[in-house]
């Protein structure tokens, strides 16, 4: 496995690692009390304003910025909200396309016609213009975030699986169900979902990286989930470019810039053999990306 | 062509329709009503306001009428030309978009010439299957995809400012026409940067789509009949594969906008994605509104182009 798609593996390395830093790395709270103390050597939002502005040491990694606070406890921190907000959208918009596409495609007929257009509506809205006016009249926190992100990723996700389920619909074994006298709720779940389960793999994978990517852009205009406790990458580079001297005070940017590259580059490599091995008509033409 | 031009024109005035209503229902119909956002911002009012004064303010932005109602007010204005008036300087949002727009298509513009570099790139690529070029090439674009465009933009401003001690140009913004030189040293450097971010995606798609007409039989019949590698490639290869990289440039036009919009905030660029921005952050809806239509406008506009381009570049493609 690993000697045949060593792209592949190398993201999975690269993403395990993350995995830990967003699970292990900053302090588990719940209601106040750490429930499990994370790794990272500083809280993220500790300030130690003698240590301000000290390029990467041994105490301190990745340095510190503008307040005395350690970088690299940041950007650890930053992994666990970079994770929420790609996992947790990327799913729930998945879910929600998937159900969209699946009825549009299997209903047919005006709902499917009117469901579409209302999607090609959205769609034809440039994403980030979309998600700065929903960000700002519901104000700006993790969980606004997370939704206007799902309204971006459902047109796009009920698009491709509503295309799979109207080639599976006129397959044989769905005809046999439906005169077997299975419900459509039954045909969906039972005959149609399993098979359009690659297809929602493979979006997943680009989609999560698309997702974190969009997350940072929002969060580096200052409009995203970010907030003192739980600093998210893109904010740092806000941060960066804002208040700190981009020249002098390279780890600033640089740190943040480079853990969301990593993510996103390990992703995209992840979706890329995943799509290989779940999806052998798609392999080596590069589409998707 | 001429009936197929007409139709799709139509489809694209029907979902600018969609678009605009979709836009002024999210803005309008959001928690938090337009008015109360602005009296908070505007601080015109005292923090105690009387439901009295709140009712003239509502009755004034015509904010008591049903959504629906407004909606066709705005349209019909907007059909005119007339996108309302800022709410916090009364300025006309027609007006302030036309100053904006321009920098903002220049920028494009300069962005899409240097993404267009992608294209022999990733012929060559294609054409050395396997060799040095498509293995750095390749390498190069997964790495492209994955880093963000404003890190690229932070990076070149970094290394440009610590190693050649270059700051952003401090000028004031003029007009190309008026002195090109002031207006193209605002917008050079975030034009390529949006470039840039914007080479792999296509270089990706000249490969792929290079390597399958390479595969072709007329290719093959081009080399049989002993035409040159050079010809092969110039007149078979890039014509066929054409179609799909002005696919995937029309695809990607609405985030190239969208990185636009990132870019010039990061370079300061008087654009319109800088003025969306301003107009967010101030609550001022009109301005918004008028911004997103406009925006989304632009993308509806270049899918159309794209769209009807098709039948330019290969004459094959006959539409029934």
């Amino acid at each position: 496995m690993a000697r045949q798609k060593p792209l592949g593996t190398f993201g999975a390395v690269i993403l395990f690692i993350f995995g830990v830093a967003a699970l292990f790395g900053t302090d588990f709270n719940i209601a106040g009390a750490t429930i499990v103390p994370g790794f990272s050597p500083y809280a993220p939002q500790t300030t130690e304003i003698s240590n301000k502005l000290k390029a990467p040491t041994l105490d301190h990694p990745f340095g510190t910025d503008d307040l005395g606070r350690d970088v690299f406890s940041r950007v650890v921190s930053g992994a666990r909200a970079a994770m929420i907000i790609g996992f947790a959208a990327t799913g729930l918009g998945l879910l929600a396309g998937s159900i969209i596409g699946m009825v549009c495609a299997y209903a047919g007929g005006r709902a499917d016609l009117i469901i579409q257009r209302v999607m090609d509506g959205i769609m034809s809205l440039p994403p980030l213009i979309l998600l700065l006016v929903l960000v700002t009249v519901l104000e700006p926190s993790q969980i606004t975030v997370i939704l206007v992100l799902i309204v971006l990723i459902t047109p796009a996700a009920s698009r491709v699986i509503r295309g799979s389920t109207l080639v599976i619909k006129e397959l044989t074994y769905v005809e046999a169900a439906k005169s077997s006298g299975a419900t459509p709720t039954r045909i969906m779940w039972r005959h149609i979902f399993p098979n359009v389960v690659a297809p929602i793999l493979v979006l997943a994978s680009v989609l999560i990286g698309a997702t974190i990517t969009t997350e940072a852009a929002l969060s580096f205009l200052g409009l995203g989930a970010h907030s003192a406790e739980h600093p998210t990458w893109g904010f740092m580079l806000n941060e960066a470019v804002v208040r700190g001297s981009l020249a002098k005070l390279w780890w600033m940017s640089i740190m943040p810039g480079v853990a969301i590259t990593l993510t996103v580059l390990a992703f995209n490599l992840l979706g890329d053999a995943l799509r290989d091995i779940l999806d052998p008509r798609l392999r080596g033409t590069g589409a998707g990306a | 062509m001429a009936r197929y031009t007409l139709r799709r024109t139509g489809a694209a005035i029907i979902v600018l329709l969609i678009m605009s209503f979709v836009a002024f229902m999210l803005i309008n119909l959001a928690p938090g009503n337009a008015l109360l956002a602005q009296i908070a911002t505007s601080g015109s009012i005292g923090a105690t306001t009387n439901s009295e004064q709140l009712a003239l303010f509502e009755k004034e932005l015509g904010l008591d009428r049903p959504v629906l109602e407004r909606y066709g007010d705005w349209l019909w204005n907007a059909l005119q030309g007339d996108l309302g008036k800022s709410l916090v300087n009364r300025d006309s949002v027609s007006k302030r978009i036309g100053q904006r727009l321009p920098t903002s298509i220049e920028l494009l513009v300069i962005g899409s010439i240097v993404a267009g570099l992608a294209v022999p790139l990733g012929v060559m690529s294609a054409v050395r299957h396997g060799g040095k070029l498509d293995y750095s090439s390749r390498v190069f674009a997964i790495l492209g995809l994955a880093i963000p465009n404003f890190f690229i933009g932070v990076i070149v401003i970094l290394i440009f400012s610590r190693w050649f001690n270059l700051s952003l140009p401090t000028v004031p913004p003029a007009e190309i026409w008026e002195d090109p030189v002031v207006n193209l040293q605002k917008v050079i450097a975030p034009g390529l940067v949006l470039g840039v971010a914007l080479i792999a995606t296509v270089m990706r798609m000249a490969r792929s789509s290079s390597l399958e007409v390479l595969n072709e039989d007329y290719v093959r019949t081009a080399r049989a009949k002993g035409l040159r590698e050079r010809v092969i490639v110039m007149r078979h290869v890039v014509r066929n594969s054409m179609i799909p990289i002005i696919t995937i440039y029309g695809n990607q036009f609405a985030f190239f906008l969208g990185g636009a919009v990132i870019i010039e905030q990061l370079f300061l660029v008087p654009g319109i994605g800088e003025m969306t921005i301003t107009a967010i952050n101030q609550r001022d809806y009109p301005l918004v509104m008028g911004a997103t239509f406009v925006l989304g406008t632009v993308v509806v506009f270049t899918n159309l182009v794209v769209d009807l381009s098709y039948g330019l570049i290969d004459p094959r493609i006959r539409y029934g």
